[in-house]
């Protein structure tokens, strides 16, 4: 039976694979032209300046103004004045309105968001993990950043960050960038494609730097299901989820004509899409799988924390592109996001380590490197809506709650949520959305924060992501095993999932 | 957590199964549990009269020697201190802590045994309140065996 199981997903995994290829060389041939000609490209941009009359326009630009002044800053005085009528969706617009600092800040962000995974998270999350299963938790997000990144390129941004047609694109965006269709720069007629919500960097950039996003979001699952989940299912698990999961959630709060983009909901670089998501994500997983054998009766001693160590030091460093990378401009927010960052993550470490000396009577390392986890993923939401002092707030906020989130909570919800995603980033990402809500400051962002309505927002990721990812591994187990035999736990998935071992 | 000396010699002879039996074991876990640690000595003893090996019995009387050694005094966190000061200015009769059964292989002191409900904040700040009526709380050892249940 699990033979035939094998070979059927191998046979669907190898058409997929042929599909996908055929279709993508087709998209190639078919955008060869646009790129070697500028007759094409006229009319592309004059078709986006006519739907700017539509009512859908409309309000979309009535959201595209509300994001813009919340999330992307207007450009610094240096660059080119941007065309008048202001984008709606992606489009075609002269190269000489982007800004060069912005951009090369933007190819920095996403580069030091990407190091936060590769690396960052896989020394993390490798050093918590038992000596057997170091190298499994290592291929794990080095397979999610390559699958990710596939499927991102042949969907996920389009359905995220386009604002879709009709009532359904409060919810979903459109088709038109699969296969990053219109990611066009075409030299001769210096024109070059920008998205409507970051109009002054090119939107390979700006798709660059969100797949980054998507990336980092799926590999941080990985901490509730480690040392027990299939390779193979993890890997379809994550496709479908960032597919059906982060990619609608993505829509919803930055995409301009998502539903929570225009009902207000703040989130400026991921508090509720990244680090709720995830954390809730993580419980259904870990509740899905069930406990490790041996859980809660033996010791998993950490193979190294050391490696968790540096591993969370590329993420505070990382986070700087994550942060002060979502002003999507090199001005004043993003200075203010990168101060606010730092603060945040300094107050998580040492109150989370004030707490542990308190109730444990030592402060440990992990307790460190977790509390500044959990300051920067508090700040996450806020980074550019609130002051270094109510930074201080949220970082002493976040190292007391998650620290309660990873013992007291875990105990009360009672599952292997190995390495506490949810006690770390679903807390700590709750925490920072209800307290933007309370800190947003209107003379830094121009917006005023609304504690119901932040409220709004995090629960309602919070269902979506907890039905989806049940919906999601439902899917999954109905193709392959989702755990692994218990022999093969026992032995460690190292050897068992990748014949491979770590060295002595 | 055990002892330097306790670690070392099960360290020890962990290395010495290792070499002469092929037996692997788990140094930290003998070093802090009795039962592990006397059926570690059991096989030892077997193995040095079976196969020869007289060094094994003489590290496995060592460990048996170390382990009867009763455990040192263990530290009490900062804010139980002032919590039991603040109980017993309050309350004359304080019950005294329940005694670990270091018999029993059940005498692990995981986090669950010591906050059985949510933990943080009635476990560290409840008695302040008064609210240890309801609920007696027991003394964590901090030397503990960590990792059982939880990382942090």
């Amino acid at each position: 039976m699990k033979g035939g199981h094998g070979m059927h997903l191998k046979s669907v995994m190898a058409w997929n694979l042929v599909i996908w290829v055929a279709f993508a060389g087709q998209q190639a041939l078919a955008q060869a032209p646009a790129a070697s000609a500028s007759a094409p490209v006229a009319p592309v941009a004059a078709a986006s300046a006519a739907e700017t009359t539509t009512p859908v326009a409309a309000q979309a630009a009535a959201a595209s103004a509300l994001v813009a002044a919340a999330a992307a800053p207007a450009a610094p005085a240096s660059a080119p004045a941007p065309q008048s009528a202001p984008l709606t969706r992606p489009g075609l617009v002269g190269a000489e309105t982007l800004s060069g600092a912005d951009t090369a800040w933007m190819m920095t962000s996403t580069a030091l968001v990407l190091f936060m995974t590769l690396p960052g998270i896989a020394l993390f999350y490798g050093g918590m993990v038992r000596r057997k299963s170091v190298l499994n938790v290592m291929a794990c997000v080095v397979a999610i950043c390559a699958i990710v990144s596939l499927l991102w390129f042949a969907v996920g941004y389009s359905i995220a960050f386009t604002p879709g047609s009709g009532a359904w694109g409060h919810y979903l965006g459109g088709a038109e960038r699969f296969w990053f269709t219109g990611l066009d720069y075409v030299k001769d007629a210096q024109k070059v494609a920008v998205s409507h919500v970051a109009p002054n960097i090119p939107e390979s950039v700006y798709a660059m730097f969100q797949l980054t996003f998507a990336i980092i979001t799926a590999a941080l699952v990985v901490g509730s299901f480690v040392e027990r989940m299939r390779f193979s299912a993890m890997l379809i698990f994550m496709s479908l989820w960032t597919v059906a999961v982060y990619a609608p959630i993505a829509h919803w709060v930055w995409e301009p004509n998502g539903w929570l983009a225009r009902k207000g909901a703040l989130d400026f670089a991921g508090g509720s899409v990244v680090h709720i998501n995830a954390g809730i994500a993580g419980l259904v997983c870990a509740y899905a799988l069930g406990p490790r054998r041996g859980y809660g009766r033996e010791p998993f001693t950490p193979f190294n924390l050391g490696l968790t160590m540096a591993g969370a030091g590329m993420l505070w460093v990382g986070w700087f592109g994550f942060n002060a990378g979502s002003a999507v401009a090199s001005d004043g927010r993003a200075g203010l996001a990168m101060a606010v960052t730092h603060i945040a993550a300094a107050a998580g470490a040492l109150s989370w380590m004030a707490a542990e000396w308190a109730v444990r009577g030592r402060p440990s390392l992990l307790g460190l490197c977790s509390g500044l986890v959990a300051g920067l993923v508090a700040i996450t939401p806020a980074a550019g809506f609130v002051s270094p002092r109510a930074a201080l707030v949220f970082g002493v906020a976040a190292g007391l709650a998650c620290y309660w989130g990873a013992t007291g909570l875990k105990r009360l919800l009672d599952a292997d949520d190995s390495l506490d995603v949810f006690g770390v980033h679903g807390v700590g990402g709750i925490v920072g959305s209800l307290l933007t809500g309370v800190f947003a400051s209107k003379a830094i962002s121009g917006v005023e924060g609304d504690v119901m309505t932040q409220a709004i927002g995090a629960g309602a990721v919070m269902l979506y992501s907890l039905f989806m990812t049940a919906l999601a591994l439902w899917v999954t187990s109905l193709l392959v095993n989702l755990r692994v035999g218990e022999a093969a736990e026992s032995d460690g998935l190292d050897i068992t999932q990748h014949a491979e071992r770590l060295g002595t | 957590m055990p002892s330097n000396e306790k670690i070392a010699i099960a360290a020890h002879l962990h290395v010495l199964l290792r070499r002469k039996t092929g037996r692997v074991t788990d140094t930290e876990w003998m070093a802090g549990n009795l039962e592990y640690a006397a059926e570690v000595a059991r096989f030892a003893r077997e193995r040095a009269a079976e196969d020869g090996h007289p060094d094994l019995a003489v590290w496995a009387d060592r460990l048996e020697e170390i382990m009867a050694v009763p455990e040192p005094q263990p530290r009490v966190p900062l804010v139980q201190m002032v919590s039991d000061a603040v109980k017993e200015r309050g309350a004359p009769v304080v019950a005294p802590p329940p005694q670990k059964d270091r018999q029993s292989a059940r005498s692990i002191d995981t986090e669950e045994e010591v906050y059985p409900e949510s933990g943080f904040i009635e476990s560290t700040f409840g008695a302040i309140f008064g609210e240890e009526g309801n609920r007696e709380r027991k003394l964590r050892d901090p030397n503990a065996p960590r990792y059982v249940k939880g990382l942090r």
